[in-house]
């Protein structure tokens, strides 16, 4: 399945690299973040659940907008 | 053991905890990130860390990096043709704009412009600060254009910059002194602000804004020039006016090489030479058309 979050923070290549990378080593199949837009689109199992997406993301210090 | 590996595009956290990340990945387990470096304190090799930095896309090196002086980098040039393809073509491209502007002037002039009472003695200083300008900046943004790279928000902000202000600057001084104070402004405002965000963007909101703003100050600035000196030596001030803008832009293509392209992975996407000669014409065609039909400043005497 495909989920799309809003998040607020990221501002450069730098931010859209650690995001994609950590949601890729918690078990999302492909991770793709936007800096521009603050979009992080996601494919993914069910052993990776939208909470856990959401925790990863504000882990790395960003926001998550519901 | 004590290694310090320079990485001099080391910029923000999310920097430091990337390189984080992929060195405790890899294994190197005594390591420190620093604002412009990583001092590792294992046995690892520093060659396989610099390695791993340089996959990231970051330029890493166990020595410091030192900018290349001008005679180094002529040097540098004759030895290493191959790195500098795209600024060959760039010049090969200049030459060829040239020649088209001028030959565009050329044939307005004769064909329609010749006509015009008093033409060549009151237009044709400005005509050919246009054509120097349209040939300048176009050069300049189609070097920046060629090279798909990532570009850390320090540098970004500074070519949105200074291309958004050299942009309004020389555009606006010379449509300001054809056509008044209001004509010279929103020329260089727009095209001012048009080219700063489109060079800024690459760095994200922060060059947008830094190329808006650098277009509206040099949009306004530029006329404003030219208008306050219509009575005092505005003619023998605009060659060196014209000279140091073009020096600015010779120095941010310069700029650019060395922070943007040197030693990085960039991907090189340059505008065909047609497509830019093509524009080229079109900006010229219309900005000559506005100076001569549109309203005549004071400077203007027929």
């Amino acid at each position: 399945m495909e989920t799309i979050i809003n998040t607020k923070g990221m501002h450069c290549a730098s931010c859209e690299k650690l995001v994609s990378e950590e949601l890729l080593d918690n078990g999302a199949k492909e991770a793709t973040a936007d800096f521009k837009t603050g979009k992080v689109i996601i494919k993914h199992d069910k052993s990776l659940s939208l909470n856990k997406i959401k925790e990863i993301i504000k882990e790395e210090g960003y926001e998550v907008k519901e | 053991m004590s290694n310090r590996i320079y990485v001099p595009d080391i910029e923000c956290d999310s920097c430091v905890k990337l390189i984080t990340k992929k060195l405790s990945k890899n294994n190197v387990q005594n390591f420190e990130v620093k604002e412009d470096s990583v001092i590792v304190t294992d046995q690892t090799n520093p060659k396989t860390v610099v390695n791993m930095i340089n996959e990231m896309g970051y330029r890493a090196s166990t020595e410091p990096f030192e900018r290349k002086t001008l005679k180094e980098r002529i040097r540098h040039y004759k030895e290493n043709k191959h790195l500098y393809k795209v600024e060959r073509t760039g010049i090969k491209h200049l030459l060829s704009v040239s020649v088209s502007l001028f030959a565009l002037v050329l044939l307005a002039y004769f064909f329609i412009f010749r006509n015009i009472e008093g033409f060549a003695g009151n237009y044709g200083w400005w005509v050919f600060y246009l054509v120097i300008s349209v040939i300048s900046i176009g050069i300049a943004t189609w070097h920046f254009t060629a090279y798909k790279a990532k570009i850390t928000c320090m540098t970004g902000m500074m070519i949105g910059m200074t291309f958004g202000m050299q942009t309004g600057m020389m555009l606006g001084a010379v449509i300001g002194a054809t056509n008044g104070f209001f004509w010279g402004a929103m020329v260089g405002m727009i095209v001012g602000t048009t080219i700063g965000v489109i060079t800024g963007k690459g760095c994200g909101v922060m060059g947008v804004m830094e190329g808006a703003m650098a277009g509206i100050m040099g949009g306004t600035m530029g006329p404003m020039i030219t208008v306050m000196m219509f009575s005092d030596h505005v003619l023998w001030f605009m060659p060196f006016y014209m000279l140091i803008n073009i020096g600015i832009i010779i120095g941010l293509s310069y700029m650019l090489y060395e922070e943007v392209v040197e030693g990085k992975k960039v991907i090189i996407q340059p505008m065909d030479g047609v497509t830019l000669i093509s524009l080229s014409i079109i900006v010229v065609a219309i900005l000559l058309a506005l100076m001569v039909y549109g309203p005549s400043s004071a400077l203007i005497s027929f």
